[in-house]
């Protein structure tokens, strides 16, 4: 039996850090901010009806409100979640193999953040300019780094996606926008679509600092 | 016995094609059949890669070529690869005829080990160069081969390098000169087959049975001394155009020390100071590499010991104002014809260079507000919103707002969407508010400080994306609208524009001609634009920005097109016509490949 299953069994349940039922849908509205039902599913790795039963309940309670099809939290549904994760997440925020998963995110998550924008700007002689993508190479390289983040985030995440699989609904997301990447379609990487790499990659970096109870630091 | 040929000297005629040794190969080989000073070099094949995928392993017949290649750069040079007196070292690099993502990255000063520092350090006299020379190689051959992620660069022996990729796990780095080629070439094959390669690929219909070719070339040292450097020379001027050389120059540095921007390296006149004779014969280099490709170059360079070398030469890249320039004075030259000229310059860089700018007698007489960093390009001007609900209502009722807030996130898209222009307290360029606004063509300045949208809200103001400054009130914008060289762009435009381009419907066009795709059908295909234009004289909308648009619509008979930005549309409006007279003309000869 290895550490973790001892854990596991002390805690009493079969996975002590995953989030399920409306406490996920809080979570995951928490992260969004603002979400439709259909991108809600998507994120929290739901089918439409457990979704639909979970937000119906909690706008009953007021804890999520309804804006045509919109949803928010209300104050009340983000003191439940802050408080929810405070219990549930508890052995996880503890724990000392997670604390250093977040730390190789952050420094993936700088080496990120370098390749959107060397995506969109490039120096000539010096001096920035719009990336108008007609330098093959230079875009090859762009994606090779972009790989590379890619990879990196795949090791990350992996230990996590065994703890909740929704941190695997994040790598799915991506992985569909690099295949778009690949193919040219530059607007997938960066931010205005909701399919973007970069919007994925926002929701996950915020998805982890709550889990974590950690403050952003850019 | 004969058998086939798996590796091709390079700087022979007939000069090997890019679909058989790469297209980094073939810009070698280029340059030393014109007599330039190139280190000696030789590929093998992308038929040899091909092989060596095939079966796992090199093809019998290949070391012997390979030994024999090797050797006569050995004579050439009057070194010795592998020796402790006085060595070769060779770089390998990587090679398909496209580039993707995936192929094995170049390795430099292949074929060192301590006893071959220790010859390097004796021979040249520095122990120095010889250390960093060896810890260079171990810290690419880590990343590259052995694909080491972990930071190498810190390390500056060689020692220190080997011990850190054993604890990371990577592996060993081999000390016997010949392991090192022939694992490196093995690698550089491999890539090939890298996950990233294969996807690559998959998504863009590339056979897979391929394969890259790999070169090899003997080292020139930019690390030498204080006659040694690297750099890059640019045979005009990549921001202004102007037909003046332009570059950067390293002293004591190698290879991709300028490319990678991880030492910060001079203007070229540093080079023109410290040995004015390399500098001459640079400059005059780069004006026979531009007569003979018709364009402006980038040419990287190396000088050793006061020796002048090229690596590689490409089509410069330059800024839009700088497309203009250069596409019109190398009409003007001969070096190109007019209708090459306007293929040079694309509609969107027309665009970028005529985007409004503030005049500094404007800033230096206003009054500025807040400074930040300079986050995305352009000017913005309107009242100073917070939130995005208020933006978003505000700008439904016309007001030209821009949106403040702390930070961005994803759901303040829509709000950014409104806005004509963003501003934000915290974060730096790779910010969220400054990664979207990019993405969106929208002026934005990041980290102006906490405080900052208290201050700013209910204000006019003006924002210059490229300076990071906001100033208070709206100010005049100054629109540098066909002056100069864009003039004359625009002037061998409009003789050969396949329609009309108008800022309004003339006159003369009865209302029922007029054909306005923006509120029907904004963003259609060619075929769709080629029907609804028919029996149609004038036609708007901003799809007509785009050059199949035109084309479609000149097709269907229209005679003119409204458009807001008129040179950028004149030039796609030549662009059809000299597209078509091109492809007339190659259909006549029989396309390219009969020609």
């Amino acid at each position: 039996m290895t550490g973790r299953d001892v854990l596991s069994c002390a805690a009493g349940a079969g996975r002590p850090d995953r989030l399920h039922g409306r406490l996920l849908v809080l979570h995951v509205l928490a992260v969004r901010k603002a979400a439709t039902a259909q991108s809600l599913a998507v994120s929290a790795g739901l089918d439409q009806a457990t979704l639909a039963g979970a937000l119906d309940s909690a706008v009953a309670d007021d804890l999520v409100a309804d804006f045509d099809g919109t949803f928010v939290l209300t104050e009340a549904g983000e003191e439940a979640v802050t408080q929810g994760l405070r219990t549930r997440l508890a052995g996880m925020r503890a724990d000392a193999e997670v604390a250093a998963l977040f730390e190789r995110f952050e420094a993936v998550n700088r080496t990120a953040l370098a390749v959107f924008t060397d995506s969109q700007t490039l120096r000539i002689g010096g001096t920035p300019v719009p990336n108008d993508h007609s330098d093959a190479d230079y875009d090859s390289g762009v994606l090779d780094r972009l790989w590379d983040v890619h990879e990196t985030l795949e090791r990350v995440l992996g230990p996590l996606v065994e703890r909740d699989p929704r941190f695997g609904q994040y790598l799915r997301r991506l992985a569909a926008a690099l295949a778009e990447i690949e193919q040219g379609r530059w607007e997938l990487l960066n931010g205005v679509r909701e399919d973007a790499y970069h919007t994925a990659w926002f929701e996950l970096h915020e998805d982890l600092l709550r889990t974590l109870d950690r403050e952003r630091r850019e | 016995m004969s058998g086939p040929t798996w590796v091709r000297r390079l700087g022979e005629h007939p000069l090997p094609p890019a679909a058989e040794v790469g297209g980094k190969a073939a810009g070698v080989a280029h340059m030393l059949s014109l007599g330039l000073p190139v280190p000696p070099a030789f590929v093998l094949t992308v038929a040899a890669g091909r092989e060596y995928l095939r079966d796992g392993e090199f093809p019998e017949t290949m070391p012997a070529q390979v030994r024999a290649e090797l050797s006569r750069v050995e004579r050439d040079l009057g070194l010795v690869f592998g020796d402790h007196d006085r060595p070769l070292l060779v770089s390998v690099r990587s090679g398909a005829a496209v580039s993707m993502p995936g192929m094995m990255d170049t390795l430099l000063n292949v074929g060192i080990n301590d006893e071959i520092e220790a010859a390097l350090a004796a021979r040249w006299g520095s122990a120095r160069f010889a250390r960093d020379t060896h810890a260079r190689f171990c810290r690419m051959y880590a990343r590259v081969v052995l694909g080491d992620r972990t930071p190498l660069d810190h390390l500056d022996t060689a020692a220190a390098v080997r011990d850190a990729v054993r604890s990371s796990g990577a592996g060993e780095i081999p000390t016997d000169p010949c392991r090192q080629l022939w694992d490196a070439l093995g690698a550089v094959f491999e890539s090939w087959r890298s996950r990233r390669a294969v996807s690559y690929r998959r998504h863009h219909g590339i056979e897979e049975d391929g394969g890259t070719a790999a070169t090899v070339q003997a080292m020139v040292y930019g690390n030498l001394d204080d006659r040694s450097g690297t750099g890059v020379l640019f045979t005009r001027d990549p921001i202004s155009g102007r037909r003046e050389p332009y570059g950067e120059y390293l002293a004591a540095g190698q290879g991709e020390d300028v490319v990678s921007g991880s030492t910060d390296p001079r203007p070229l006149a540093d080079l023109a100071e410290r040995m004015p004779e390399v500098h001459a014969a640079l400059l005059a280099a780069g004006r026979r590499l531009e007569q003979v490709a018709r364009d402006a170059q980038d040419v990287e360079f190396t000088v050793q010991s006061g020796l002048l070398v090229l690596l590689q030469t490409r089509t410069a890249k330059r800024a839009p104002a700088a497309a203009i320039r250069m596409a019109v004075e190398m009409a003007e030259e001969g070096l190109i014809t007019a209708e090459e000229a306007l293929l040079r310059v694309s509609p969107d860089q027309v665009r970028m260079a005529t985007r409004p700018s503030l005049d500094q007698a404007v800033t230096s007489a206003a009054r500025t507000l807040r400074t930040g960093v300079a986050a995305s390009p352009g000017i913005a001007a309107g009242v100073a919103v917070a939130g995005v609900a208020d933006a978003v209502e505000r700008a439904k009722a016309g007001t030209d707002v821009i949106l403040v807030a702390a930070t961005t996130r994803p759901e303040d898209l829509e709000g950014m969407l409104v806005a004509r222009g963003v501003v934000t307290e915290l974060g730096g360029s790779t910010s969220h508010a400054a990664v979207v606004c990019r993405s969106l063509g929208k002026p934005c300045v990041v980290g102006c400080g906490e405080g900052a949208a208290e201050s700013l809200v209910g204000r006019q103001v003006t924002m210059d994306g490229s300076a990071g400054v906001i100033y208070d009130g709206v100010l005049p914008t100054h629109t540098p609208v066909d002056t100069g060289p864009l003039s004359t762009l625009v002037s061998l435009a409009r003789t050969r524009a396949a329609v009309g381009v108008v800022a309004e419907t003339p006159s003369t066009v009865v209302p029922e001609n007029v054909l306005n795709l923006d509120e029907t059908f904004p963003d259609g295909d060619p075929e769709e634009i080629f029907e609804l234009c028919k029996g149609v004289e004038c036609v708007s909308g901003t799809v007509f920005g785009r050059e199949d648009a035109i084309a479609a619509a000149a097709r269907a008979g229209v005679r003119w097109v409204v458009a807001t930005d008129l040179a950028a549309t004149w030039l796609a409006a030549a662009a059809v016509t000299v597209r078509q007279r091109t492809t007339r003309v190659l259909d006549r000869h029989g396309g390219v490949d009969g020609a």
